[in-house]
């Protein structure tokens, strides 16, 4: 059998799902879109960061249809699943937009120099933690446990940042690093494992 | 503890073209969703393409599937989903395998 590993316990629908998502392919477009956002800041355009995440949906389209659908298929769930991916990808996007003001309005204010000290020393750490935020609530909607590890991580590499008072885009390079990496290997494994297949009937 | 009687009916009311391995994982991957293309089956069951197929074809004889084939581009897509029927089949196969389990519980087994 070619299918990975899932827990026994859950149900066949919610294995079939998850299986959908396991090439990595999340992990690395998110981490790659991480690091990007991660450079301009540290390059002092972190307003350009905000164009990353436009550019990678018809990336991240292209990839699906190029590189897992002839190996994993093209399934269309049954309607409450469907509605409830939809509802999963608007709160992400939703989300994203909400970390990202967030980030960049407090990265504004600790330059203006309006606001404490000790928002100032917590600053780095606000992007980094919202993006851990993100990642948590994706690893809730998508149903996958692993992208709770690379909120975590973002976590303590913000509170790091935060400790070493570094520019947060280190901090959200760092997490980006980590969950590209983990992505890469996944899509290595996953190319491994699953070949490119016929899709006519014999 | 006395072994409860094995329920003949039960047994005898497993459907046979569901009942087949390969086309058990075909029907309960197909249940779970509302249509799945060829490629689709064959990444979740591991089955080649032409064992697969043969299956399929069988389970579409029974009036259990539908096969949906189209060009995607300059590509085949084969398309495939449950009937009313076919779903109706696996509920009943489930319940008739529930009610040989229970029995077989009973057996202390």
């Amino acid at each position: 059998m070619q299918t990975m590993s899932a827990a026994p316990t859950s149900s066949p629908a919610d294995r079939v799902y998850r299986a959908w998502w396991q090439d990595g392919g999340i992990d690395l477009f998110a981490g790659l879109g991480l690091v990007g956002i991660g450079i301009t800041w540290l390059l002092d355009a972190a307003v350009f960061g905000a164009v990353l995440p436009a550019l990678a949906v018809p990336l991240w389209k292209a990839y699906r249809e190029r590189v897992v659908e002839p190996r994993l298929g093209r399934v269309r769930f049954a309607e409450p699943r469907r509605r409830s991916l939809h509802r999963a990808q608007l709160t992400l996007i939703a989300a994203g937009v909400a970390c990202l003001a967030i980030s960049l309005a407090g990265w504004f204010a600790s330059r203006e120099g309006t606001t404490s000290d000790a928002w100032r020393a917590l600053v780095p750490a606000l992007p980094a933690a919202l993006v851990g935020l993100a990642g948590l609530l994706s690893a809730l909607l998508f149903g996958q446990p692993r992208l709770l590890g690379y909120a975590l991580a973002c976590v303590l590499f913000g509170l790091a940042g935060a400790a070493l008072d570094l520019e947060p885009g280190w901090t959200l390079l760092a997490g980006g690093i980590v969950t590209a990496l983990s992505g890469a290997l996944l899509l290595r494994r996953f190319l491994r494992t699953f070949p490119v297949l016929s899709n006519e009937l014999d | 503890m006395r072994a409860l009687p094995l329920d003949a009916q039960a047994v005898a009311s497993l459907d046979r073209t569901v009942h087949e391995p390969a086309r058990l994982a075909v029907v309960a991957c197909l249940a779970v969703v509302d249509e799945a293309d060829f490629v689709f089956l064959q990444s979740q069951t591991g089955m080649t393409g032409g064992n697969l197929s043969s299956h399929v074809k069988k389970l579409e004889k029974a009036g259990f599937l539908t096969i949906r084939k189209e060009f995607v581009g300059a590509k085949p897509c084969t398309t495939l989903a449950l009937t009313e029927a076919g779903r109706d089949a696996f509920k009943s196969y489930l319940t008739a395998l529930r009610t040989l389990l229970r029995v077989m519980d009973g057996a202390g087994l």
